[in-house]
Order: C-alpha cells, then structure tokens, then sequence
C-alpha cells in the first residue's frame, strides 16, 4: 500500500524531467537541422550570378579582342614569335619556344614578315583582303600577291587572347562563310615550316592553341573549330561578330562585284575536367 | 509522508536544470547560425555588386576597342561617364591604360634589371611617354588621395577585370599607329559602406 502510493508521487516528477530534456534535445536537433539548411542557402548564395558575371566577363573580354583587332596595325605585330618567357620549376624566369606557334616564328612569312605593311594597314583589313578573292581561302594570298590574313590574325589573338591562355583556357578562331550552305568554315590552307634544326613539315594554320587541332590532319571539320571544340568541353563560349567583304572581279567585263557575307566565330573553352 | 512525497523533486527548475543545457546550445547555435550567415550574405553580395559595377565600368571602357586620344579618354570618358557610373553605384575605381606595343607580356626577364617591376602594375599610375612596353599610358580613377610615382594601394577585396585594347604605338615619328594594349579596371568598396 505505501510503495504503490510513493510510486504515484514520484512518476509525474520523474516524467516531468524527462520529458523537459526530450523537449531540450528535440529542440537542439531542430535547431542543427535549421543551422544546416541556412548554411547549405548560405553556400549556394550567389552562386549563379557569380556564373553569369563571370560569363559576361569573357564575352565582353572576347569582344574586346575582336574590337581591338578593328584597329591594331599589322605591322606593331611584327615582334611576335613563338617564345614565351615563364617561371620553371623552381621558379626562375626562362624563354620558351613553342611548337605550336612555330609558324609565326617563320622570318619570311610569320608574325616578322608583317613589318612591311608599315602603318597602312589593320589586322581585319588584311584578313578581308585574304578573303577577297574569286576562290576564298585563308591562304595568305591576294589572287597572287601575298595579304597576309590569317597570319596577322594569328598574331593579334596569340598576344589578345594570352591572359586566359596563361589561365589554361583554349582559344579557336573562324571565319564563318555566311553565302555556303551550310554556314561552314572557310578553309584555312597549311604551310610549309622549317624547324631551326631544319626540319620541314607542313603546319596546320588553324587560329587556335589546343594543340590535337593543330598536329593532326582533317582533325577539325568542315564547321572550324569553335564546332569542333564543342566534343572536347561541354563549355564552349562563343562570339560571332558579321562582317562583308567586297570581292571585285576586274577580268570580267563590266567587272563583276559581290558582296560576301562572313562572319568571324571566336571561341574559348576550358578542357573537360 | 511529506518527505516521501517530494523525494527527487528539487524544485520546478532545478527538475527541468538538465534540459536547460540543451535548450541554451540550440538558441545560441541557432542565433549564431543567423549573424554569421547573415555575414555571409552581405560580403557575397558585396562582392557580387563589386563585380557587377566593374563589368558596368569595363562596357564604357571598352565600347570601341580602341583608346588613341589620351586627353579625350581623361577627361570625357573619366569624367563624363565613369566618375558618375561609380557615384551612382557607390564605388571606387581605377583604369590603367598599359601599352604592350611589342607583344604583351606577365614575366619580365632578369636581364633587364633597369626595369622597375613596381611599374608593370596594373595599379601604378605614373604616366610614362616612351617606354611602351607594359607602361601605363594613362589612367582614370575617383580614389582620394592619389599620389603619382606610386602604385594606387587597393584593398585586398578589389575586383580586377583585364581587356584587350589598341593603343598608340608610334613606330614612325608622325605617323599613328596603333599597337596592343591592355585595360585594367580595378573597382572596390570603401570600407562600411554596401
């Protein structure tokens, strides 16, 4: 009689503390779940305009490099070769040369060659005249006298495009020919380069420094290498920028005159992770 | 029977005294929680409305891709257009002009030990005439208390964007010829102020 009584006492204070601590802990819990779901807001917070900020950043950095190329005169790229200068492993400053630029290091027809096109003309207006033949190539020639086009352009985005080359990004470069069928790429010829050791071999003059473009045959398609680039990064921004080119025909009679529409396609991407 | 009664009974907090600890680590981690992604929030968005002017200031800059005239860049395009850009969006700015007339260029070799390192900053601001290479050609900004001779001390947090630009490059006396450049445009907040 007196147990069961004491035990009807005591119950309701026993039952009261722990149902106080449950309550504690429960609310403890509830708070670390609302503590990881703000951080988990926190984390994400930002993320997706920082993705459009940065991505409007190399448009507008892309653009620029096509702007700038309106105005820089060929003959200012005359110094550029393929020696870069960069740290080595132990962080000393050395000079490099790279193969893939070892077509503009050529005294005769790279980045040198464009010393005698002295202030008369810009790197665009020796890409147009490239292009301003019957049969248009990127071939670095005029009908028969030499417009180094392609090779200029080659230059110019080599220097424009290095801060994001220095980053690890890869750049491509085409002319879209707008009258095709198909949109396609005009076609960019090769050329014969000699080595210093004096080896020769024909170069690849894609405008672009991811180098399986440039070492194999046929390795970029009829669409360039802004098309090409998009089976190598599912990231591939590109700028497309119009332009017309006059093409004269002075053999004919009246001379025959057409109106071209190109436009150059600009690219850059960041190899597949 | 009034011991028995109360026995285990030490009073209507000191019951509850071991629930407290909890209840208390779950409000403080969960205010703490507050402030400190409240913190988060406001230097995230900080940064990102830093960045935001700084894109806003380089489409000004860089509308014609070409920057030959260096008194008309100083005073109408600092003055009329990106001053007030940076007022209206309450931030501090620079723009250097750097010419690269030869190639552009991030490492300088050692052998030029004349070459003043300090100066290739995209932050240093004294103006040079004739040499080209990595030399700021000119420079706009609405920092109080600038100093030439000097790089333009910015906080840690300044946002730098860096674009392609032609600028003068005279290779024959009187002619113009415009060569490769670069453009900085350095934006920060001042300290307190969102």
């Amino acid at each position: 009689m007196e147990r069961t009584r004491k035990n009807l006492t005591e119950r309701p204070h026993r039952r009261r503390a722990q149902a106080a601590i449950f309550d504690g802990i429960t609310l403890l819990l509830l708070a670390s779940i609302s503590s990881a779901l703000i951080f988990s807001f926190v984390s994400g917070y930002g993320a997706q305009q920082d993705r459009v900020l940065r991505s409007a950043y190399i448009l507008n950095y892309m653009q620029s490099a096509v702007k700038a190329s309106y105005y820089v005169d060929a003959s200012t790229l005359s110094f550029v070769n393929n020696e870069e200068i960069g740290l080595d492993a132990r962080g000393r400053i050395t000079r490099n040369r790279l193969e893939i630029y070892q077509d503009l290091a050529d005294r005769t027809s790279g980045c040198q060659a464009l010393s005698k096109y002295s202030g008369s003309f810009s790197v665009s207006e020796l890409l147009k005249r490239d292009l301003a033949e019957s049969n248009p190539k990127l071939d670095d020639q005029f009908d028969t006298t030499n417009a180094l086009g392609i090779t200029a352009y080659k230059c110019a985005v080599k220097e424009l495009m290095k801060p994001f080359w220095y980053s690890g990004f890869y750049y491509g470069f085409d002319v879209i020919d707008f009258d095709s069928a198909d949109g396609a790429a005009v076609q960019v010829t090769s050329k014969s380069v000699v080595t210093p050791s004096g080896r020769r071999y024909e170069s690849i003059r894609h405008v672009t420094d991811y180098p399986p473009f440039l070492t194999a045959v046929n390795a970029v398609g009829q669409a360039g290498v802004c098309a090409q680039a998009k089976g190598v990064s599912p990231d591939v921004v590109t700028v497309q920028v119009p332009f017309k080119v006059v093409y004269v025909n002075s053999a004919a009679n009246p001379p025959d005159r057409k109106l071209r529409n190109y436009a150059l396609g600009f690219c850059i991407w960041h190899p597949a992770q | 029977m009034s011991m028995n009664h109360t026995r285990g009974f030490v009073g209507p907090l000191g019951d509850d005294l071991p629930s407290i600890f909890p209840i208390i680590a779950a409000v403080l981690l969960f205010v703490g929680t507050l402030a400190y992604a409240n913190d988060l929030v406001l230097q995230k968005t900080r940064a990102l409305e830093t960045r935001q002017a700084a894109l806003g200031l380089s489409y000004i800059v860089t509308e014609k891709g070409l920057i030959n005239n260096r008194t008309e860049f100083e005073k109408n395009t600092c003055d009329d257009f990106l001053k007030k850009y940076a007022v209206s969006n309450r931030i501090q700015f620079l723009v250097t002009v750097k010419r690269y007339c030869k190639y552009i260029q991030f490492y300088y070799p050692e052998e030029n030990p004349g070459l003043e390192k300090a100066r290739l900053s995209p932050t240093y601001i004294e103006k040079s005439e004739n040499d080209m290479q990595g030399q700021t050609w000119a420079y706009c900004t609405n920092a109080k208390n600038v100093r030439e001779r000097e790089m333009l001390k910015v906080p840690e947090d300044a946002v730098t964007l860096t674009y392609p630009m032609a600028v003068p490059c005279p290779v024959t006396p009187g002619l113009p010829t415009n060569g490769l450049g670069l453009v900085n445009v350095i934006t920060w907040k001042e300290r307190g102020k969102i």
